[in-house]
């Protein structure tokens, strides 16, 4: 990604006004949701004895 | 005479890969012309060699020729046969310039000429086998086009000598898989350890030593020769042998997930193998050597944006089509594999898993940067920071390198080069970094050696100063205190220190 492009005005000019609990209350969700990412990496023996042979 | 000077056209394309002279005498067992022309793989080179493709205009037949790979495979199987197999294979050269056999003698001994150089595309082994011919293939890539952008991050360098001639090339040694000594899984964890032992200084076993390494689980075929695949439990294994660890994870079809898992190991020159399903075929092992990615900007959303999710299409060396073949990803959990049926329509696949061999040392899977930049990005957008999305490229980097890259920037300030240039990281670090509108923002740096635990950043690098006040109001600002112990970031005292002090 270059950044030689004309650069566009992408910061806004103040953040959004939440309290410290409202915003820890939205990173707590998100947390909650990485534990998906975890169910890729819990492996059974069943899934391990998958043969590729084609 | 030891080789023969051939035009390139599809009748000589057989002609080569059928072991046979041009009508003349067999210098390795062969097949005929008419059962080349019936292989999934000839079909595959006509394109690959065609003007759409890397455009080949001679053929270069070198007789007699020694594969390190078939001759172990040959000397572990073929030897011990009633049947009289040969040990030598021919190696077919293939050149995008047209040239006759005098033209050819001449550059071979015109030492300072780059003639040769400049128009090599590569070359395929071709065994003495009955069936399973495409031995060890080495061949150039398709180059960028102009509206899609291929990289293929796990190719390496080669070097091939041609009668004394010196020759280079960028590529991923590939071949077909014999059924006999190597069924798909063996031929796809061959492919990946041609750069996996250039990266990380292991052994580069031959197809049939992996299929013994894989070691022999009873309830497959009950052997170890002839082979009919392996299963994830000995492809870990065949990685384990030669000192490496595998990545694991059950994609269960999941599309977006694979992206993002791949690309970014991918970066880092590491080869993936991707387990897929075959619709009415079965399951097969592929090795993903690049993508392509779509230019296309993420809209605005709560969820994370990575760089990842702009692939559109995988290339993998599928040993049952042929080199950098291209898997397109129609879905968020079908591919269209590079396989046909009868009418010449691709089959469509889903990826079951994926492996990537890894150096032992890098602890920290990409699974744990993402988390902490899903974190993070939450913050970003739950304060409304940017006016556009915030689209993340991570990826793991050999630091030395990462270091090379900043130095080349444009987009780093000289005080930033130095900073990086003269700080000391990990061989492997994780990258990343936070895009808005094509504009680098900021990056933090992640130990891959570390536990996942007490899992920190190790540096922060900010890119553009107009970001530095909304940052410090984010990161640094006692209101939101997002460092400290009751925040579940996570992202360590240490790394804060270093916050604060690039954004002072």
């Amino acid at each position: 990604m270059s950044q030689k492009k004309a650069k566009v005005d992408y910061i806004n000019k103040e953040i959004k006004n939440l309290s410290r609990e409202q915003l820890l209350d939205a990173i707590k969700k998100a947390d909650e949701r990485n534990k998906q990412i975890d169910e890729k990496s819990k492996i059974s023996s069943k899934s391990l004895a998958v043969r590729a042979g084609t | 005479m030891s080789y023969e000077v051939l035009p390139y056209s599809s009748e000589n394309l057989a002609v080569a890969l059928s072991g046979r002279g041009n009508g003349t005498n067999h210098y390795v067992q062969s097949i005929s012309t008419e059962a080349v022309k019936k292989k999934d793989h000839y079909k595959y080179f006509l394109s690959y060699f065609s003007d759409e493709g890397i455009g080949a205009r001679t053929i270069v037949i070198e007789k007699n020729y020694i594969s390190k790979a078939y001759i172990s495979d040959y000397s572990n199987y073929y030897s011990t046969c009633f049947k009289d197999y040969q040990r030598f294979c021919s190696r077919v050269h293939f050149f995008n310039e047209s040239f006759d056999k005098d033209k050819f003698h001449t550059e071979i001994f015109e030492l300072k000429s780059p003639f040769l150089q400049n128009c090599y595309l590569g070359y395929i082994v071709v065994k003495p086998l009955p069936e399973s011919i495409i031995g060890a293939t080495i061949l150039k890539t398709y180059g960028h086009t102009q509206d899609k952008q291929r990289l293929y991050h796990a190719i390496r360098e080669y070097e091939i000598n041609l009668f004394g001639k010196d020759l280079k090339i960028e590529s991923l040694a590939y071949q077909e898989q014999d059924t006999v000594v190597s069924a798909c899984a063996s031929m796809a964890i061959w492919n990946a350890f041609h750069k996996t032992s250039i990266l990380f200084q292991t052994a580069l076993p031959s197809p049939s030593e992996i299929t013994k390494l894989a070691g022999n689980l009873y309830f497959n075929s009950g052997r170890t020769f002839p082979n009919s695949g392996l299963d994830l439990t000995q492809i870990g294994k065949a990685i384990e042998s030669v000192g490496l660890v595998s990545e694991l994870r059950i994609a269960n079809s999941d599309i977006p997930f694979a992206k993002r898992f791949v690309y970014a190991y991918s970066k880092a020159g590491l080869p993936v193998l991707l387990f897929i399903e075959i619709k009415n075929q079965g399951h097969h092992l592929i090795t993903v050597v690049g993508y392509s990615e779509k230019d296309e900007e993420p809209g605005l959303k709560e969820e994370i944006s990575l760089k990842a999710d702009r692939i559109e299409r995988f290339y993998a060396h599928d040993d049952q089509v042929g080199p950098f073949a291209r898997i397109a990803l129609t879905n968020s959990t079908a591919l269209e594999t590079a396989w046909t049926d009868k009418d010449g329509k691709n089959l469509s696949g889903s990826i079951y898993a994926i492996i990537v061999p890894v150096y032992p040392k890098i602890r920290i899977s990409f699974d744990d940067v993402l988390k902490k930049s899903n974190l993070i990005d939450t913050v970003l957008y739950q304060l409304d920071v940017f006016r556009y999305e915030l689209e993340w490229d991570i990826y793991l980097a050999d630091s030395n390198k990462y270091k090379s890259t900043i130095l080349k920037s444009s987009s780093s300030s000289q005080e930033l080069k130095q900073h990086i240039a003269f700080t000391h990281y990990p061989r492997f670090v994780w990258v990343a970094q936070a895009y808005v509108k094509g504009i680098l923002v900021f990056e933090i740096l992640f130990d891959s050696t570390d536990i996942s635990r007490g899992f920190f950043g190790i540096d922060f690098h900010l890119f553009d100063p107009d970001a530095k006040e909304i940052l410090r109001k984010v990161f640094i600002d006692r209101k939101y205190a997002i460092f400290d112990d009751d925040s579940p970031i996570h992202l360590g005292e240490e790394l804060f220190k270093i916050v604060n002090s690039a954004l002072t």
